[in-house]
């Protein structure tokens, strides 16, 4: 969840309610309003985001994210973590499958 | 904003009092700014409530962060560092006594647990060198051996008890120990995210 806001964020600025919308279909992420905007503190708190109140046109005030140089160090040493994780996942997974076949 | 929400605020705000002024504010705006967003895109308000949870819960992440040690003053983290020490000096200081008082115990009962009913044993068998009496009256010959037994019993039992209470008492200390550290010392020695830092600026360069 952390990866994906930053990622998010990266991108362009943010309001929690935006990054909300965005990312509430994903059901997998186990987020819900009530982790996002203590996670978002976290993060605001490490100085790997900015904050920054704006008024809108319509509606409340947003507080905008956007993502700090050591931010996106962390985003890229998340992302190397990542692509790691899910490599070896998906090779022991076809090993997995190797060995049944053999067997099987 | 309905009553439902308005109650939610402020108990919210109420499990928020730990938080420095400012920050509670920034937390309860962004809140506000959160559920007017969801009202205004025509959410039901209870529905909006429900994904954030109950304020208890939503308070206690925002506080999770906050109780970490690099919050707490310089003179509390001295505090905790000193009472570690006093603790640490003080158990080593108690040691040098229970440990060597306890293993001595432990040693000579347990020789004299087994030597005892040896001797009253020879002693019964006519071996006259060997003394056993009580204060005023000599024990008779016959008798040696039962007593010299029950002696030996009594003797091992507090080896025993000596060996175990040793035990325990290293055990406690150990599990004392590893809490301290666990518990005080590392969040005591904590000096926010460095450490993280240094993990990622290796993990990114390699």
């Amino acid at each position: 969840m952390e990866l994906c806001i930053l990622r998010l964020v990266a991108a362009r600025p943010r309001y929690g309610y935006e990054l909300m919308t965005i990312l509430s279909p994903w059901t997998q992420l186990a987020a819900t309003d009530g982790t996002l905007y203590p996670l978002l503190r976290r993060l605001e708190r490490s100085k790997d985001l900015k904050a920054k109140w704006q008024e809108s046109e319509a509606g409340p005030p947003r507080k905008y994210y956007t993502i700090t140089s050591a931010g996106l160090s962390l985003l890229g040493f998340m992302e190397t973590e990542w692509t790691g994780l899910t490599r070896s996942v998906e090779q022991l997974q076809a090993e997995n499958r190797q060995e049944a076949r053999r067997y099987g | 904003m309905d009553e439902r929400t308005t109650r939610y605020i402020g108990e919210l705000e109420h499990e928020l009092k730990k938080l420095p002024a400012h920050d509670r504010e920034d937390a309860l705006r962004e809140i506000r700014s959160h559920l007017q967003e969801a009202s205004d895109s025509g959410t039901p308000s209870p529905l909006t409530l429900a994904r954030l949870g109950s304020p208890r819960n939503l308070a206690a992440a925002y506080m999770g962060d906050y109780l970490s040690a690099r919050e707490l003053s310089l003179p509390t983290r001295a505090l905790r560092v000193a009472a570690v020490g006093a603790y640490v000096f003080g158990t080593t200081f108690s040691s040098l006594f229970v440990v060597p008082i306890l293993a001595i115990s432990a040693f000579t009962f347990g020789i004299a647990g087994v030597v005892t009913p040896i001797l009253s044993l020879m002693r019964t068998f006519g071996a006259t060198w060997i003394q056993m009496d009580v204060p005023g009256h000599s024990i008779p010959t016959s008798l040696s051996f039962p007593v010299g037994l029950a002696i030996g019993v009594v003797c091992i039992g507090i080896a025993a008890l000596s060996v175990a209470a040793l035990r325990l008492y290293l055990q406690l200390l150990v599990r004392s120990f590893r809490i301290v550290a666990a518990q005080v010392l590392a969040p005591a020695m904590s000096v926010g995210d460095k450490s993280v830092r240094v993990v990622r600026a290796g993990g990114s360069s390699s």
